[in-house]
């Protein structure tokens, strides 16, 4: 029965050595491709001028959807996406990483309010509306799902209205490939060396 | 059988006692509100989002059910949780009640006043004053620090 032993002893020995080889890889081989989401597109920046996701083509990219008059998850994203490109510009990558907002409200988010909105965050994010056509034609290249609903605000004068919405945050490669999703309050940290590992 | 004088004298103690938790002013006093900021928003944002902590300290429920701005037209409790769909929702909370010993945390992607109709966004660093509207009647204000992040 030695070889049965024997046979056992050096699986487990390829085994816990592939293992090994594995977690000795350059971190980007951790981040899978996904294959379901992302794909180009083609919105209007907030200079008002076409844009196509083949200008991000060399970057990495920290790509989300929101609306500017959402008052807690959307400023608070934008601020830790950007906070996550000052560390890698930091760093020296500052050229090499993009944040990008991608709007669902057209309607309030004209390329001219994107502009002032964001410009508060620093020069450091693209921020894409466009016609509520391509809009919907990109959430659904990454399954963003966003639905208006009423606000029960007691203002009748004010364009009051929400959405619900997912809130991923997605890692795009250099070749505008998405590699991960995260949580909008994921930890800053994790971000920037999975953003890293991509560079 | 008359009631011995101690008796009644124990019933009027008591009644005295609810009296005084009834009497106005003393729920702002039992609730604690702490870790209060404004998130800083572009000049150009109409709104923004409060978050605070409140402990209630005193032995009877308090509840919450409004809350105020000189500069917002309306101030609201706001809850923020994904739905059944997946999706962040937020949706208007009438009534906050906080339990006594008990803590109720506003804070980001949950509940939080949402301030709304701002004529200028308080800039980063200035303080503003929020009143909550207990159910009391009272009114609990403090001041609120703007940031950009959470404290």
């Amino acid at each position: 029965m030695h070889w049965v032993r024997n046979s056992v002893i050096i699986l487990v020995l390829l085994f816990a050595g592939g293992t090994a080889w594995y977690g000795m890889q350059d971190p980007a081989s951790q981040l899978p491709v996904n294959t379901r989401l992302g794909g180009d597109f083609t919105l209007v920046d907030q200079d008002g001028e076409t844009f196509h996701s083949d200008s991000l083509d060399g970057k990495v990219v920290l790509m989300f959807f929101g609306f500017t008059h959402c008052p807690d998850i959307c400023p608070a994203t934008l601020a830790r996406t950007t906070q996550a490109w000052r560390m890698l510009a930091e760093e020296g990558h500052g050229d090499d990483v993009q944040v990008v907002f991608v709007t669902f409200d057209p309607a309030r988010d004209t390329p001219e309010h994107l502009k002032k909105y964001l410009s508060f965050f620093g020069d450091s994010v693209i921020g894409l509306t466009g016609s509520e056509a391509q809009i919907a034609k990109v959430a659904e290249q990454f399954g963003v799902v966003y639905l208006k609903t009423p606000n029960d605000s007691a203002a009748a004068d004010e364009q009051t209205y929400d959405f619900a919405h997912s809130d991923f945050v997605y890692l795009l490669d250099d070749q505008g490939r998405v590699r991960k999703l995260y949580q909008n309050d994921e930890d800053i940290d994790l971000v920037v060396k999975d953003a890293r590992s991509l560079l | 059988m008359p009631v011995p004088f101690f008796e009644r004298f124990r019933h009027s103690l008591a009644a005295a006692v609810l009296g005084v938790a009834a009497m106005p002013g003393l729920a702002t006093a039992q609730l604690q509100l702490s870790d209060a900021w404004v998130r800083a928003v572009p000049p150009v944002s109409s709104g923004t989002a409060g978050y605070f902590v409140l402990r209630n300290e005193g032995s009877a429920p308090i509840t919450v059910e409004g809350a105020s701005a000189d500069f917002a037209h309306h101030v609201m409790l706001h809850s923020m949780a994904r739905n059944e769909d997946g999706l962040r929702e937020m949706k208007h909370v009438g009534v906050v009640t906080v339990a006594p010993g008990e803590t109720v945390t506003f804070a980001p992607g949950g509940m939080h006043l949402m301030i709304m109709g701002m004529e200028a966004a308080p800039a980063e660093g200035e303080q503003v004053e929020i009143c909550l509207t207990l159910g009391s009647g009272e009114t609990l204000c403090r001041n609120f620090e703007v940031r950009r992040e959470q404290p």
